[in-house]
């Protein structure tokens, strides 16, 4: 016994190496949502996470159901009650899982966060608001940063409304936004800025340089004085999701104010700033709030002692780093994020090679038609967990006692049918967290 | 609307675009006719391999002849379509031994150029071949674009005079005693019901030529094999590839510009205008095409397509490989109908004899004496003789195309690429929609398969004004559904992580799939 507690010690005296009470494996929402929830516990926590996270592949619109059951579409302005049959219907869900007063405690507690930073998130109380998109749709959802709010305002008044687009600008044409929405909308119009009258000589518009300008009080000066002209009585001006790297709230404001009218954004296809700029805000308050938020590298391998893991090991530079962790959480995302990967005999979870059914053939993985009800099978393949959001084997007995999962990787969901992606991440990573402090030995002891 | 012509050909594939242009040269006026789009069928569905003839030489000479002597015409007259990359027919330890040295005394003996070549300086060549191979003979094989091909002769008939009807299914013909004296099709866009008067009808409608002949009250016997290919996400090899032994399935791949090329199958279907792939097909053509170049086993795949080869020769104890792959030219006079002429089975690199033996039997009856030029008379875009040359492509295209001008990143297709296809497309009353696009320019047919250009193409029309209110949500959901049947059966990997990302795009992200 002395000889392998001293190994350990030596290791851990090692550059890099350390000691958390929780470790959490992924930086999309489940991950951080996990660790925001661990904030305050007077525990130490640490994430690691390989890439950036999915956060900047969405549109930073917050979903948390909005079509329920999706074998019917059916779309739900009141999510809480489609949430509620959603929980009596399938406890398989991951929304089953948590139980109805465990979703609204989360999310509650995430929102009034974010209402109170610096992206002011706002929701319409118990309903779903409505997004448009650059498609020309509109999109369903529960929660959206400051700077969409006055598109929602917009689209539900059906007010005089000018669309801006750059010119040279991929993936955002204002006249595509416009002629899908116009027949339902009449008094909304397309306007075009040349970009190359605003921009220095040498750069072109892409989102990235358009963020960086629209961060600057000068260039949105400038903005204002070329658009204002063909604005034509305009009371909202919808752009694309360009307005600021760090400032895009007071940017908003600001572009408000001058054209007196309401300014809002609309979120571009991946990667989209809103998505990128609520990643760098969660990631941000981790830092100050202690977290340790390692990013770039993978997990290799873990330690485990009998039915526990003890420690994980990550990639370093040159060799790898150890992390000690007394409870790990696990959010390492779908197929996408990297947590499951499909090759053409099956599907396996790729850190822990945690059990993963597949009841169906490759033939069967994906529905013949790409957009039809009620979604491809092979989306709500996962780790399945108990109650306490533990992995289960196949005969529903927790695989190790101290790992908990969380978010797009856990099976029986299909959150991009159900529009309910950051609903499942939030509650399952705050479940996920609850249950692994609740794991640890208590504090006072 | 009724309109007249001389010569009626029905089918817009590379034979009956073959046919249109045969036609034109030898100044008869023609008009085509095609329920879809270009290369809707088999012309659409192949390897786009222009055999040496090494493929057919052991079994079925006839046929190996044609592929040989045309292989040489067709690197003259169409080099602008094709990729003189060379053939390598490989064999392994468990392929037959003497299969070889039959290979070589056949191809000899039909005028095919074949040499071995040491296992040292194929792997030199090659170097993603199995290292295992034993035996190595080259060929002419070459790499042939069939859309770029169709293209060249529709647009050398219709310089010419032809008229080309695309989107104009034939849906009945009316008979005068022992003449078709009207065709009746439907312009689909529109719903207009066009009547063709015609001296001569050709049929060139692949593996629909039953139906056309049904029209008519012909009955002609055909079976249907359907062959599944694989595309990968990038260009693997620079030779053709083939299995030296009796041709079978999984034994062929094919260096196509930018990806690879790998199949086929052969399975009797009955339903020919619903094809689909499955899972064991897949699990068995790369099975069979990592046997000849391993990296093919882990390859990136991004779509699997099928087609159908029409048989049209009497039933062969070896099954469908075993039958003839050579063409036949149906007079139905024999039938009791003078002026209808069908012309089915063949292969794409024999396509341009198919036409000429065609074209002959039509003059014949017309009684005109014009001999057919095709062989000598280049075809648009291949007037210098330049080959097909990927790499200056994609540094031609890159240069015309300056950063924020891309909409098809995979392909590099420009926006003035897609402005010139577009004038096109209205010049010939097509509607404008990105599969009409995809089909001319080669945009969306790289990694995402259209999944990220769609969009930002449907946008781009939008800018121009030539997609205007609703419409184009409808054209981008048809666009996602139609590139899905091919992409569907090849997702695990990397490709399902990038449609993951496609899905949560246009249905979380963008809401396409709801109804708000």
């Amino acid at each position: 016994m002395q000889a392998e507690s001293s190994a350990p010690r030596t290791e851990s005296q090692r550059k890099g190496d350390q000691q958390v009470d929780v470790l959490i494996i992924g930086g999309g929402l489940a991950g951080l949502a996990a660790a925001r929830r661990a904030h305050g516990a007077g525990r130490s926590v640490a994430v690691v996470t390989e890439s950036p996270g999915s956060l900047p592949y969405t549109s930073g619109a917050l979903d948390l159901l909005s079509v329920y059951p999706t074998e019917t579409k059916r779309y739900r302005s009141r999510p809480w009650e489609a949430l509620a049959e959603l929980i009596e219907r399938e406890p398989l869900h991951p929304y089953g899982r948590v139980g109805l007063g465990g979703v609204r405690r989360a999310w509650d507690d995430f929102l009034a966060y974010l209402a109170a930073g610096p992206l002011q998130y706002q929701h319409r109380g118990e309903e779903n608001q409505t997004i448009v998109t650059p498609a020309g749709t509109i999109k369903p959802t529960f929660a959206v940063p400051a700077t969409l709010a006055a598109g929602v305002e917009a689209w539900q008044q059906h007010r005089p409304t000018a669309i801006v687009g750059f010119a040279g600008l991929a993936d955002f044409s204002p006249e595509q936004v416009v002629g899908n929405l116009r027949p339902r909308w009449p008094g909304l119009r397309a306007i075009r800025v040349d970009p190359a009258k605003l921009l220095p000589v040498d750069r072109r518009p892409t989102p990235a340089v358009l963020a960086a300008e629209f961060d600057r009080a000068e260039f949105r000066e400038r903005f204002c004085q070329a658009i204002e002209p063909q604005l034509e009585g305009a009371r909202f001006v919808g752009l694309p999701s360009v307005l600021g790297f760090v400032r895009a709230t007071e940017s908003c404001q600001d572009l408000s104010r001058r054209l007196q009218a309401g300014v809002f954004e609309i979120p571009l296809l991946s990667p989209s700033h809103p998505g990128m700029r609520l990643a760098e805000l969660l990631k941000g308050d981790l830092w100050d709030a202690g977290v340790t938020v390692l990013q770039g590298a993978p997990i290799r391998r873990f330690d485990a002692e009998g039915d526990r893991i003890v420690a994980a090991w990550r990639q370093g530079r040159t060799k790898l780093q150890r992390i000690g962790a007394r409870a790990v959480v696990l959010a390492t995302g779908r197929f996408f994020g990297g947590g499951l990967e499909a090759t053409p005999h099956g599907v396996h979870e790729c850190l822990l090679n945690l059990p993963v059914t597949v009841p169906f053939g490759r033939d069967d993985w994906h529905m013949s038609t790409f957009l039809g009800a009620p979604g491809h099978p092979i989306n709500r393949v996962g780790v399945q967990v108990d109650r306490m959001m533990r992995p289960v084997d196949g005969d529903g007995r927790p695989r190790y006692r101290n790992l908990f999962a969380a978010g797009a990787l856990l099976a029986h969901h299909d959150w991009v049918r159900e529009k309910s992606g950051a609903g499942i991440s939030v509650a399952t990573g705050y479940a996920a967290t609850e249950a692994a402090l609740a794991s640890l030995p208590s504090l006072i002891e | 609307m009724r309109i007249e012509t001389q010569v009626l050909v029905i089918g817009g594939g590379l034979t009956g675009s073959g046919i249109l242009r045969d036609l034109t040269l030898r100044g008869v006026p023609a008009v085509l006719v095609e329920r879809k789009d270009i290369n809707a069928g088999a012309s659409g569905a192949n390897h786009g391999l222009l055999h040496s003839g090494g493929r057919y030489a052991v079994r079925d000479p006839a046929s190996a002849a044609e592929c040989a002597l045309e292989n040489e015409i067709l690197k003259r007259v169409a080099s602008g379509c094709i990729e003189p990359t060379g053939g390598l027919f490989v064999g392994l330890p468990d392929d037959p031994d003497e299969y070889a040295a039959d290979f070589l005394h056949a191809a000899t003996k039909v005028g095919i150029p074949a040499h071995p070549l040491s296992v040292a300086e194929a792997l030199e060549r090659e170097p993603r071949l199995n290292p295992d191979v034993q035996t190595v003979i080259e060929v002419p094989d070459a790499a042939i674009n069939p859309f770029m091909a169709t293209g060249a002769n529709l647009d050398a008939a219709t310089a010419g005079g032809a008229q080309v009807l695309l989107h104009t299914p034939v849906v009945g013909m009316k008979l005068d005693g022992r003449r078709v004296v009207q065709v009746d099709t439907i312009r689909s866009r529109t719903g207009e019901l066009l009547e063709i008067v015609a001296e001569q009808i050709v049929s060139a409608a692949g593996p629909w030529v039953d139906q056309i002949g049904a029209l008519a009250g012909v009955e002609i016997a055909i079976a249907y094999s359907k062959g599944s290919l694989l595309i990968t996400n990038s260009r693997l090899v620079d030779h053709v590839i083939n299995r030296l032994r009796p041709p079978s399935d999984a034994d062929i791949i094919v260096p196509g510009e930018t990806v690879t090329i790998t199949g086929t199958t052969s399975v009797r279907v009955e339903n020919i205008d619903s094809l689909s792939t499955g899972a064991i097909e897949v699990d068995h053509i790369i099975a069979g095409a990592a046997e000849m170049v391993p990296a093919m086993a882990e390859a990136r795949y991004i779509r699997a397509y099928a087609g159908v080869r029409p048989l049209v020769h009497a039933p062969s104890a070896e099954g469908d490989r075993g039958l003839s792959r050579s063409f036949r030219v149906f007079d139905h006079a024999a039938d009791g109908v003078d002026n209808l002429v069908t012309i089915a089975g063949g292969k794409l690199t024999t396509y341009r004899l198919m036409a000429e033996k065609t074209v002959d039997l039509v003059c014949h009856k017309l009684a005109l004496n014009a001999p057919c030029r095709t062989a000598e008379v280049p075809l648009p875009g291949s007037e210098q003789g330049d080959h097909l040359d990927t790499a200056q492509r994609l540094e031609r295209m890159q240069a015309a195309a300056p950063a924020g001008e891309v909409l098809c990143e995979c392909e590099m297709i420009s926006r003035s690429r897609v402005d010139d296809v577009v004038n096109k497309l209205e010049q010939e009353q097509h509607g404008i929609e990105p599969n009409a696009i995809r089909l001319r320019s080669r945009l969306g047919m790289g990694a995402c398969q259209g999944g990220f250009c769609g969009f930002r193409t449907v946008g781009y029309l939008y800018e121009r004004g030539l997609l205007r209110d609703g419409a184009g949500l409808e054209v981008l959901q048809d666009f996602l559904e139609k590139r899905w049947g091919g992409i569907k059966p090849m997702l695990w990997g990397d490709q399902l992580r990038q449609e993951q990302l496609l899905e949560a795009i246009y249905c979380g992200s963008l809401n396409i799939d709801g109804d708000l």
